[in-house]
């Protein structure tokens, strides 16, 4: 017996120990840049940081003092909250529309779409910007909330992922069933199938979400009005071309990560139910 | 039925988005005519009534609203002084990480709309814009800088020239070089301090590192990093990377090589690259000795970061005068703005008063000959123990180092730079540093003859 509890005990220090480490690789960056985000930028370049330091202020005002963090923020969590619920929700009606209904052409429109997923946005950049010219979105946040339009593959990743999941999760049966009992097309999906799928929505939302928050490129091209500039692009300004101002860098850095941790604290259930969900139901 | 209206809306925004890609040339051709003749009045009545006159007789009430792009904030700072002359000229200045400057020109450049009167031009890719045309030629029509630019340094106007002669930007600096020293240090370990007697211990390359040893021995290093001392060898060549579409490699540059692996060797730099953090904290040790570095080395990087070493440093010429760097403005050639564009660009480039303003608040070596001549007379810097910049400046000036830059440097100096780093760590040998070098350099230029 009690031989038995010492293995036990020796498993658990062990395992325990293990994760413990795990943990702490992982929250070494996020603690580095919050304790560094309080210290000068010579106290950062010339000696590891491991205590907070008073640097706080002087760095808010510095960062103040070259872009609005703050406009950025806000802009950024506009057009990832948007981006997020739309790609969502319209994700998951495309990938029903392909799943569960045979249409002329279904096949190739499908391969279509995967195929934009395989093109990288670099390429397509400048096509991407003649078509906002086009459709006048060019300087306007809108565009990147309009989720079919952004230069990303996050919501082709999202019909891809979700119509995996309805084929697995949603039986036709269930389908005929409601039809038979007099349930339109649209109420189907939005009172059988959308809430039968909701933990695969759940987690494409957050990585959309976060795609969404930390696009660069995308809306560095198409807006010009330094006003309705993203989080990403503020970022890159403080960073300037000859400046140096590392505290202030991690302080944006930091205000940044903030909301992408939130996310993941109060969703990495959804996670984990999404993409640990399988054929079972 | 729903299911074909489903696959219909379906296609039509696949098709919409395959489609819109191509086919906005009409669009642009459109655009330009219409865009000319709507300006060509207004410019033309502009030209009868300042030609060849000075600035207070233009007329000062354009109202415009300018947008411009920059990739630093240094423009940012012309702003206030030129709305006291010009006040109806709104002056929106959009700030762009260099590093994507040209990612986000190049798409608005090719849509034809919506491009900025102004933008700036690095001296990386500067040649790149001057020569693909897209700025107007300063010298022609509305313009007619041309008696306008004697007191503009040469550097600042061969830059901004294209290969047909036409001045298609200018810029308010000038960026000589300099070897930003240490008088503390100097006083130490060489017995003298003052910027003339330090230059001799650097007169030519050999007795530089010469020199470097004597720090070595006394535990500082002489360099912050190598890749300094390649700026002002990029000055000892006397021709440039690209001579006719031809890759040009300079014996200096071979040489140079060699410095290279000295330097690395013998420890006579810090081991790091150019901007890394302890490249930065090097200013406020004791194990540093200089800094090869222009202009925008001393005032955004020797001097920003100077605190306890404030007054210590000095400067003082290497074994070669030389320039580096700099950024260029030009006016879009079919900006609907290009009077009061011009009067922005020629504010901020070729108004001594107001350059000399500007570099009385910032510190900085301005493009224009007579404002640099009056602030050479002034008092010196305290950072530099009464060393007067602009007075050492204009003694680089006056030596006319070597101006080789091309539209490739950007790309042909990181390959050189990675050669130089192989062969110094001794990873390759040298003649397999400088063919890795031509083969990195004919990835990125197919077009380059490299022999």
């Amino acid at each position: 017996m009690v031989k038995i509890t010492i293995k036990k005990w020796i498993k658990n220090i062990l395992l325990y120990g293990f994760l413990l480490l795990l943990v702490v690789i992982t929250l070494i960056p996020f603690y580095l840049i919050t304790v560094n985000a309080t210290h000068s930028s010579f106290e950062i370049v010339t000696q590891l940081n491991l205590l907070p330091g008073k640097y706080l202020m002087e760095n808010y005002r510095k960062l103040q003092s070259y872009v609005n963090i703050w406009s950025g923020f806000f802009n950024s969590l506009l057009i990832s909250v948007v981006f997020m619920a739309g790609s969502g929700y319209f994700g998951a009606l495309v990938a029903f529309g392909f799943e569960k209904y045979q249409f002329k052409g279904k096949k190739f429109l499908y391969a279509l779409l995967l195929a934009s997923m395989m093109i990288p946005s670099q390429v397509s950049m400048i096509g991407f910007y003649r078509l906002g010219l086009k459709l006048g979105l060019v300087n306007k946040l809108i565009t990147f909330m309009i989720p079919f339009f952004a230069p990303g593959v996050s919501s082709v990743s999202t019909i891809f992922f979700l119509r995996g999941m309805i084929s697995q999760g949603v039986s036709t049966s269930l389908l005929e069933a409601a039809r038979m009992e007099g349930c339109s097309e649209f109420g189907i999906f939005n009172r059988i199938v959308f809430p039968c799928i909701m933990p695969g929505v759940a987690t494409m939302c957050i990585f959309n979400f976060v795609n969404s928050w930390n696009n660069y490129i995308g809306p560095l091209i198409m807006i010009t009005d330094t006003k309705k500039y993203t989080m990403p692009i503020l970022i890159s300004l403080v960073k300037g071309i000859y400046l140096t101002n590392y505290g202030a860098m991690y302080l944006a850095v930091g205000i940044s990560i903030l909301v992408v941790v939130v996310v993941y604290l109060f969703c990495s259930k959804y996670i984990i139910d999404g993409l640990t969900m399988g054929a079972e139901k | 039925m729903r299911k074909k209206l489903v696959t219909l809306l379906l296609t039509t925004a696949v098709c919409l988005n395959i489609l819109s890609g191509c086919g906005s040339k009409p669009v642009q051709e459109e655009n330009e005519p219409t865009v000319q003749e709507e300006n060509k009045p207004a410019v033309q009545e502009e030209n009868l009534s300042a030609e060849g006159v000075i600035e207070s007789e233009v007329d000062t009430n354009i109202t415009a609203e300018l947008n411009i792009w920059s990739s630093g904030e240094e423009l940012q700072r012309f702003v206030e002084g030129f709305n006291k002359i010009y006040p109806n000229i709104t002056v929106n200045i959009t700030v762009i990480p260099n590093k994507e400057f040209l990612s986000k020109l190049t798409p608005v450049l090719s849509g034809g709309k919506d491009v900025p009167d102004i933008f700036t031009g690095e001296s990386d890719y500067v040649k790149y814009l001057v020569n693909a045309g897209v700025w107007d030629d300063l010298t022609g029509e509305p313009y007619q800088a041309a008696n306008q630019l004697d007191d503009i340094w040469d550097y600042v106007k061969d830059v901004g020239t294209d290969d047909e002669g036409a001045v298609r930007a200018l810029s308010w600096q000038t960026t000589p070089g300099s070897v930003i020293y240490r008088r503390d240090l100097a006083e130490k370990v060489l017995g003298v301090s003052d910027p003339k007697e330090v230059a001799a211990y650097l007169s030519d390359y050999d007795k530089m590192m010469e020199t470097a040893g004597i720090f070595k021995d006394n535990n500082i290093a002489m360099f912050g990093s190598w890749e300094d001392v390649m700026l002002m060898v990029l000055s000892d060549r006397s021709k440039p990377w690209v001579v006719d579409g031809k890759l040009v490699i300079d014996p200096k540059m071979e040489e140079f090589l060699d410095i290279v692996k000295e330097i690395y060797e013998k420890g006579y730099d810090l081991n790091v690259s150019e901007w890394d953090p302890e490249w930065i904290a090097g200013v406020e040790g004791d194990e540093v000795f200089c800094y090869v570095l222009p202009t925008w080395g001393y005032s955004f990087m020797v001097k920003a970061n100077a605190v306890n070493t404030m007054g210590k440093w000095g400067l003082c010429e290497g074994p070669n005068p030389y320039i580096n760097g700099g950024t260029w403005l030009g006016i879009y050639k079919d900006s609907p703005n290009k009077e009061a564009a011009w009067a922005f660009l020629e504010y901020v480039t070729l108004n001594s008063e107001a350059l000399q303003e500007y570099a009385v608040t910032y510190g900085e070596y301005v493009g224009c000959k007579t404002a640099d001549d009056a602030l050479a007379q002034g008092e010196g810097e305290e950072n530099l123990a009464g060393q007067n910049l602009y007075k050492f400046y204009n003694q680089v000036m006056a030596k006319n180092p070597n101006v080789t830059i091309t539209e490739y440097d950007g790309q042909i100096n990181t390959a050189y730079k990675n050669a130089a780093k192989a062969y110094a760590t001794g990873k390759v040998t040298k003649e397999e540093a400088i063919q890795q070098f031509k083969e990195d350099v004919a990835t990125a230029y197919p077009d380059l003859v490299i022999k």
